[in-house]
């Protein structure tokens, strides 16, 4: 039976697995990478159906690719959907990119050229498999290390693609900050732009200091930077299901459990 | 699209630098799209997780190698082969012998280290028991191994480096030793021995679909009825107490 996501979680990695297995781990609910599990079996799907078990799963995909000129193939689709009717899970969620071309996958989100063209190509993407897998998804939005020419601002397109296929947004504040700050925008007023009302998720995460900007490396914690701009998020929105990823640097999961009360906390403030 | 560029076409574009990075293809990306120094960040992203892919699937290789070996391997293997599949766990098929040209022990422990990798995640399937054996039709009955099991071809006693490396124990002296290793799956945990000749032709056989009663006549031909029989029962006795034997057919 498919649950509704609520409360706080965290992206489910495989030093704690056994904590998960056993449902010892603070969480409300679990975040997995789809592509993870979309095997034919052996532990790791037995793994998710134990912590299933304990936990409602969100399945977090990266390599739909909505937006690449080409049509993903139907076996990446079916096996996904085999996942989702095995699995139930209470979200599935994919990312606002593309990852490859004529027969190349870079497994990397690379960023979509924001234009009008490209919007009705991810929309087909999003309608197509939303169709295939007999519900909504939710798209997350992108750190971006470049920006497009004559392009339209992320929130437009993404409350454009929210309008058009009536998928849900993911929304990563951190990917919000990183991609502000290396845009020279405020990622306050990001937010003013963006359709809020159709966010059901919410990702926070660490960043990193590059050479040319902000990276989402997902490797440190949440920078207090983008927790202030969680609590505007929440302030706007009221409480929505939150969650760290932490895919880098991965520390004991008191820890990650620690940092998630921070997120629980700036719930109940708001609340209060 | 952006500068005028269809989306295809920018996205080829962008896909061809990622492959062969150099100057004028990033100029060529970079001039319709307007874009800024932030694109190489791209290009770190996709070499990185590529690196750390073929690291994850082939970790007894990569200590074999050691970490300076390992990267350039890797680095080479990336340029030559650039990645088609949509899960990244399907990356570097050609790795193992990409190395063997350079070093057959670590082409040998990528090839173990990749079947296993396989037999991890093969389909579930419960393996038949002794017992089974009694509604067997033996002039018909072909045997099934689990789908996990991997035949691997190996020219180095990769096989025994292989559980030393994994334990972190003194490594044996590295030799050759042509043979081929049996890499399977008892319950959630890969297990792998080194076949013997008589059944390797048996699994063979058994894989291309032949009945057991034509594999024991094939081995009667190598010595009398009755040896082969023998022989035949022996191997098929071990396999089913290895939990290797999926079904009869």
């Amino acid at each position: 039976m498919t649950t509704r996501l609520s409360g706080f979680g965290l992206g489910m990695r495989r030093p704690h697995y056994a904590h998960y297995v056993a449902g010892e781990a603070p969480v409300d609910f679990v975040e997995v990478i789809s592509e993870n599990f979309m095997v034919a079996g052996g532990r790791p799907i037995d793994t998710l159906m134990r912590a299933r078990a304990h936990y409602p799963v969100a399945l977090h995909g990266v390599s739909l690719s909505v937006g690449s000129a080409e049509t993903r193939s139907d076996d990446y689709l079916d096996r996904l959907k085999a996942l989702v009717d095995r699995i139930e899970p209470a979200v599935v969620s994919d990312h606002l990119c593309w990852t490859g071309i004529g027969g190349f996958n870079s497994h990397d989100l690379l960023p979509v050229p924001l234009t009008e063209p490209a919007l009705d190509i991810v929309c087909r993407a999003i309608d197509r498999a939303q169709s295939h897998l007999q519900r909504p998804m939710l798209f997350e939005n992108p750190s971006s290390y470049i920006a497009f020419a004559g392009t339209m601002p992320e929130w437009e397109f993404l409350s454009e693609m929210v309008r058009r296929t009536g998928c849900g947004l993911l929304l990563d504040v951190n990917n919000i900050f990183v991609s502000a700050t290396n845009h020279g925008l405020d990622p306050h007023g990001w937010l003013d732009g963006l359709p809020l009302h159709a966010v059901g998720q919410i990702h926070l995460a660490g960043h990193s200091k590059g050479e040319h900007g902000l990276i989402d490396t997902h490797d440190a914690p949440v920078d207090p930077a983008v927790w202030a701009l969680y609590a505007e998020v929440i302030r706007r929105t009221g409480p929505l299901p939150t969650m760290i990823e932490r895919d880098g640097n991965i520390p004991a999961l008191d820890a990650l459990a620690d940092e998630l009360m921070l997120a629980r906390q700036a719930a109940c403030a708001v609340v209060a | 699209m952006s500068g005028d560029l269809p989306l295809a076409a920018l996205q080829q574009r962008f896909c061809d630098w990622l492959i062969e990075p150099d100057e004028d293809r990033a100029r060529m990306i970079a001039a319709p799209m307007g874009v800024g120094p932030g694109l190489v960040v791209y290009q770190n992203n996709y070499r990185v997780a590529l690196v750390e892919a073929l690291r994850e699937i082939h970790p007894r290789a990569a200590a074999w190698l050691g970490e300076d070996a390992f990267e350039m391997a890797a680095a080479r293997h990336i340029d030559a082969h650039p990645p088609s599949n949509w899960t990244i766990d399907a990356y570097g098929t050609g790795f193992p012998d990409d190395l063997r040209a350079s070093d057959a022990v670590a082409a040998d422990l990528a090839a173990i280290d990749r079947a296993i990798g396989e037999a991890f995640v093969a389909a579930d399937a419960l393996p038949v028991t002794a017992a089974a054996l009694a509604d067997v039709d033996w002039d018909t009955a072909a045997i099934r191994p689990l789908p996990s099991l991997r035949l691997v071809p190996i020219a180095t006693n990769a096989d025994a480096l292989w559980p030393a490396l994994a334990r972190d124990q003194d490594v044996p002296q590295a030799t050759a030793a042509h043979g081929t290793v049996l890499v399977w799956r008892q319950g959630f945990e890969p297990v792998m021995r080194r076949a013997d000749p008589t059944e390797l032709l048996m699994l063979e056989r058994s894989l291309a679909g032949g009945s057991f009663a034509a594999i024991c006549a094939e081995l009667a031909a190598q010595s009398d009825d009755a040896e082969a029989v023998t022989r035949a029962g022996t191997v098929l006795g071990r396999w089913l107490g290895e939990s290797l034997v999926a079904e009869f057919a």
